[in-house]
């Protein structure tokens, strides 16, 4: 059933909300090594089926599938630790904690030791405590935070809170990293530094889905687009020839085009 | 382990660490005070430092579970009525040997959260706290109408001496020994639990539930922990306070001994280690100093509590960094 190159596979996923039909019967697929938008007029249903790909909203129908395997009940929890790693629409980071240690609690997932190892001060808990430094250090390199690392992430301005909220999810290591509206707030030169940090975890390995309205990122950073409108798909496509889609005009501009 | 391993695991507010070779001095000459408290002062100020060294192995369990995990449980005071009763009733009824008694406090503690948690863990916020508030309640009922099991309102009397072999703990300088090496046994084992990747865990989900799911943490499982071993260290801070009064009653599960507790981690500071230990020795010793004031002595003691919650949200051990933050703007300008 499932093709193998399709790290997340979606298949008729639907979500009703009483009578209203938030995501209709959606299919869509992120391969290996892509990075694919999800893009919508508001209200589309958009941060809608981001939900249900993270498993945070529970779907009426349909079925989510990661590496083939059925994931569409799986609490958000063990997706985290299959390696399916979210951003948030609104700023959510570990406030209160250094920069550098809410990136090593990032890396959760990447390390083992329990509570025992942590008393008994085993092998495994020493090692895990210098790698996960280490790997916080090379992370927060990436994102140029590294001056910050010491500082309480709370205290940070909007744009360096977003990206420690990006800092703690690619701590992770994530597989598929799902962004949902990354760039929201972000000014011109920190959407474009965006992309290039979104192109580069591609690069090292990372598939990504991302919701946006900006368009600038979408177009620049995407390999592949899908526009839901009401809930339904109408259409999919490389960025360019989404641009040019009748449908997408029509839905994002609507009657605004038809007069001009 | 590296130098880097070994040091700024937990960095401090201001940014400086502690070198290890302070860490250790600092920690020899804390060794020192506390074995020579005893013979330096009188025997009503060693009878407090016991309380409040039991408070402080309290204060540091709650702690874990409301300043690490931020959930607020008002049901901590069961887990410590659990300890003393436990330990009490094996010693005088079974005859188990006293200080296997007293160990046991800390797992039936345990297992009493293991049992309570999953049914509340799930609750947020005034939901949870209104729950666990309610074990407590229903466990002090429980405890007040088991006349058979627990001589009801009466509690149980004469908790003999805790003995190790044939060395009593009789004399109150080696009582406080035995509560001030199993108060640092408890500090040092939430040290080493919050500087892991447990503790960053239960960080993890008192600063965004969200997203530490979204990482992988597993709510229930470290929610769980986190109760049951903070419910182990509030048994056996029950247990040692049941073998020094060598008297217990129904109202080591009452609101009261809840409120002091959470008092003491809330003016102390919560989520830092040392805070619960600073509340727990001032929230013990102060009211007794304001004897002298006699009839005012709670209402002056309330309002210093008020006060000092309202202008140091952050407990008392955010001073130090804060006056130190004031003085070296002072000194630049």
């Amino acid at each position: 059933m499932t093709d193998t190159a399709d790290l997340l596979q979606v298949k008729g996923l639907t979500k009703r909300f009483g009578g209203v039909t938030a995501v209709n019967a959606v299919n869509l697929e992120v391969k290996q090594g892509e990075i694919v938008g999800l893009i919508g007029p508001n209200g589309a249903g958009k941060t809608t089926l981001f939900g249900l790909v993270t498993g945070f909203v529970k779907p009426s129908a349909g079925k989510v599938y990661f590496r083939g395997a059925d994931i569409t009940h799986m609490p958000p929890h063990r997706r985290g630790m299959l390696g399916i790693v979210c951003t948030f629409q609104k700023t959510a980071l570990f406030p209160d904690v250094t920069v550098e240690q809410a990136v090593r609690m990032g890396q959760h997932r990447k390390t083992s030791a329990g509570a025992l190892d942590a008393l008994l001060g085993t092998p495994r808990h020493q090692r895990e405590e210098d790698a996960t430094r280490v790997r916080a250090a090379a992370v927060l390199d990436l994102l140029g935070l590294t001056a910050c690392a010491r500082r309480q992430a709370g205290s940070l301005s909007y744009g360096q809170q977003r990206l420690v909220e990006l800092a703690i999810a690619l701590a992770a290591d994530p597989d598929l990293l799902l962004l949902d509206e990354p760039a929201a707030g972000l000014n011109a030169t920190e959407s474009a530094e965006l992309v290039n940090v979104i192109q580069a975890v591609r690069d090292r390995g990372t598939s990504v889905f991302l919701v946006e309205h900006d368009m600038s990122v979408i177009m620049q950073a995407c390999d592949r687009l899908y526009v839901i409108a009401f809930g339904d798909k109408i259409a999919e496509g490389r960025p360019q020839e989404i641009q040019e889609n009748e449908a997408v005009i029509e839905a994002y501009l609507g009657s605004q085009h038809a007069a001009a | 382990m590296s130098d880097r391993g070994s040091e700024s695991e937990r960095p401090d507010p201001t940014g400086n660490a502690i070198s290890p070779a302070v860490r250790v001095a600092l920690i020899l000459i804390a060794a020192a005070a506390v074995a020579g408290f005893p013979y330096t002062v009188d025997g009503y100020t060693l009878h407090l430092a016991i309380l409040s060294g039991i408070a402080v192995i309290a204060a540091s369990s709650l702690n874990l579970v409301m300043g690490y995990v931020g959930k607020l449980s008002l049901g901590h005071a069961a887990f410590y009525g659990i300890g003393a009763y436990t330990s009490a009733l094996l010693a005088t009824s079974l005859g188990v040997p006293t200080w296997l008694a007293i160990l046991a406090a800390a797992p039936a503690a345990a297992i009493g959260a293991l049992a309570i948690g999953p049914i509340v863990l799930w609750l947020r916020g005034a939901y949870f706290i209104i729950v666990t508030l309610s074990f407590s309640i229903v466990l002090q009922l429980v405890i007040v109408n088991w006349v058979d099991l627990t001589n009801g309102p009466m509690g149980i009397l004469g908790i003999p001496l805790p003995a190790i072999r044939s060395f009593e703990f009789s004399s109150k300088t080696s009582y406080f020994y035995l509560v001030a090496a199993s108060a640092a046994l408890t500090i040092w084992c939430i040290r080493r639990l919050i500087n892991s990747r447990t503790g960053r865990a239960f960080e993890a989900l008192r600063e965004n539930e969200n997203v530490a799911m979204s990482i992988g943490v597993s709510k229930l499982h470290y929610s769980l922990l986190a109760f049951c071993i903070g419910a182990g260290f509030a048994g056996l801070a029950g247990a040692l306070y049941a073998y020094y009064v060598s008297v217990i009653t129904p109202e080591m599960f009452g609101f009261d001994v809840m409120v002091t507790m959470l008092v003491m981690v809330a003016v102390g500071g919560k989520g830092t280690l040392s805070g619960p230990v600073i509340g727990a020795i001032l929230v013990t010793f102060v009211p007794e100093q304001l004897r002298i004031v006699q009839d005012y002595r709670l209402s002056i003691f309330g309002v210093a509590l008020m006060l000092s919650v309202v202008l140091m949200p952050n407990g008392l051990v955010s001073l130090g960094p804060t006056l130190i933050r004031h003085w070296q703007r002072w000194r630049h300008s």
